[in-house]
């Protein structure tokens, strides 16, 4: 299942003085179990277009068709809500959406929103926080004891609860320790590799070099570049002059050709420097 | 939600927008009262034009004041109908058990909802005109003549600009913890009573909890930069005292003068 944006525009608040445009013209195609990372400066438009994506926006202007569904600017919201299932959404610090009495209970409550039966919903959410890995002992504390990290573990579980075919993410990592980032990121990508689409919004270059296998780059509203990382990052000139940057090796590998090496592109990750450097 | 107009700043550069704060708080105060001295046809006209003059001099469309409107309806509607209906004096034109219309049943009720579209129309034009944090500078420059009883007019002040400054941070967490549910399938609009009060809980619950932090964190900023209220601090924001608030002050009282003349 993937997603199609075909100019897809988006304004807030339309027709009143207090009026946004946030997008314009947007064309995006999010494979099939493709990674996709979405990046661009703070106000770029990634948060809009995550909420473009599973309908809790409707597009101003254009269409977007998630599987066999096209939503317009006169869809309705009967017709978005089976998405909302298929497309699990990530807020950006998502434990703030956390508010039932026990860890088990606000995972179970997603799916229980689209019929299925409370018993179900706690073994699926039962295995969900497994997934995350929060152990068995906390699973009838109340999520507001537990620390910062464990909450964004227990959010990320509720929306894994729905079994989304696709699942967007929105710097699911901001505020988390390493050790937290990088376990965090570990089952992002075990998840794609267990065939699930991914979209992920990050300011971290080195994640988007690591994990995706397709970039957008978003500048006030619009898709300035798109490509694989590896195209993408080719251009470090481009990347700063969005305010972006690019992964480290990458930064090194340029100022190792600018003293005199010889290499054929610019890597974006330590294992590909390493090739290109001893063949 | 974000059509919400009650209580809005519409940022402009217009005659009434550079008004100081003070002036135009103490023209509501006035016009309020003015309001109630305005029983008749004549009157009541004089002060729907006096309101459109300054409507058109504040450059905000007229839309914005109708949709302020819209959000009171009901209220205007049910105080109206009341005195329609149960106000007993004057010739019967019509009666069904205890519901009576009378001539003058029809003048209350017109004169009812004259007043509600005034208030809501100069209210509205207040606080479209005026920053939220001038508006409450204003109170506290206002009240601080009761600070000879004690009163702790900083700390009131301080506490209306801080809630006032906070409306948009709770409405933006509202609407980010409202998305973030009907991405795991709340809906909010549906359903019979009970099932909307329910989709309520998963609202509320999380909005106090980022709700307390905030404050907690706030009142930890505010302590580590030495914050004391009340003596002596200067401000950044100063409130001037102009020519054209006088002109305010004085149209406001010929207004009142005129109207107190031409009511019966």
């Amino acid at each position: 299942m993937g997603i199609t944006l075909e100019q897809v525009s988006f304004t807030y608040q339309a027709g009143t003085p207090f009026e946004g445009p946030a997008l314009f013209d947007i064309n995006m195609d999010i494979v099939d179990h493709s990674f996709t990372a979405l990046i661009g400066h703070t106000g770029s438009g990634k948060s809009t277009v995550l909420q473009l994506l599973n309908g809790l926006f409707i597009p101003t202007a254009g269409k977007i068709k998630i599987d066999d569904r096209v939503i317009t600017a006169t869809s309705e919201n009967k017709e978005i809500k089976p998405i909302r299932k298929k497309v699990g959404l990530v807020f950006q610090f998502a434990e703030s959406q956390i508010f039932e009495e026990t860890v088990l209970k606000d995972v179970a409550f997603a799916p229980q929103n689209f019929g299925i039966s409370k018993e179900e919903a706690e073994t699926i959410a039962r295995k969900k926080l497994h997934l995350v890995g929060i152990s068995e002992e906390l699973f009838n504390r109340s999520p507001f004891e537990l620390s910062g990290g464990q909450m964004r573990r227990i959010a990320i579980a509720g929306i894994l609860a729905m079994e989304p075919e696709i699942l967007v993410l929105d710097e699911p990592t901001a505020g988390l320790d390493p050790a937290g980032r990088k376990e965090l990121m570990q089952l992002f990508k075990q998840l794609h590799k267990e065939g699930m689409t991914l979209v992920l919004v990050t300011h971290l270059m080195d994640d988007v070099a690591d994990f995706a296998d397709f970039v957008y780059v978003l500048e006030r509203g619009r898709v300035v570049k798109s490509g694989s990382p590896k195209e993408v990052f080719q251009d470090v000139d481009f990347m700063d002059s969005v305010q972006l940057g690019v992964p480290k090796v990458t930064r090194f590998a340029k100022g190792l050709m600018e003293k005199g090496f010889k290499l054929d592109s610019l890597p974006i990750t330590i294992e590909e420097l390493g090739e290109s450097l001893y063949g | 939600m974000d059509k919400m107009i009650l209580g809005r700043y519409l940022p402009g550069n217009s005659l009434l927008h550079r008004l100081d704060p003070r002036s135009k708080l103490l023209s509501l105060f006035l016009f309020i009262v003015i309001i109630f001295w305005a029983n008749n046809p004549l009157t009541n006209l004089i002060l729907f034009l006096f309101t459109f003059a300054l409507i058109r001099l504040s450059r905000i469309p007229l839309t914005f004041f109708i949709s302020g409107l819209r959000a009171m309806l009901v209220l205007i509607a049910f105080t109206t109908l009341f005195q329609l209906f149960f106000t007993g004096k004057g010739m019967i034109l019509f009666q069904w058990g205890i519901f009576r219309i009378t001539d003058d049943g029809i003048a209350q009720a017109g004169i009812i909802f004259c007043r509600f579209v005034l208030i809501i129309f100069f209210s509205t034009l207040l606080t479209l005109t005026t920053m939220p944090l001038s508006l409450a500078d204003a109170v506290e420059s206002l009240l601080s003549p009761l600070k000879i009883v004690h009163l702790p007019v900083h700390e009131i002040g301080l506490m209306l600009s801080m809630s006032l400054r906070f409306v948009p941070t709770l409405m933006d967490d509202t609407i980010r913890i409202m998305n973030a549910q009907r991405a795991r399938g709340v809906e909010f609009n549906e359903g019979n009573i009970l099932q909307k009060v329910r989709a309520i809980i998963p609202i509320l619950i999380p909005l106090f909890a980022s709700s307390f932090k905030r404050a907690e964190h706030l009142a930890t900023a505010m302590e580590a930069r030495g914050y004391q209220g009340g003596v002596d601090r200067t401000r950044y924001r100063q409130l001037q005292w102009q020519l054209k608030d006088w002109m305010a002050m004085i149209t406001l009282l010929l207004l009142a003068l005129v109207l107190y003349f031409l009511k019966t």
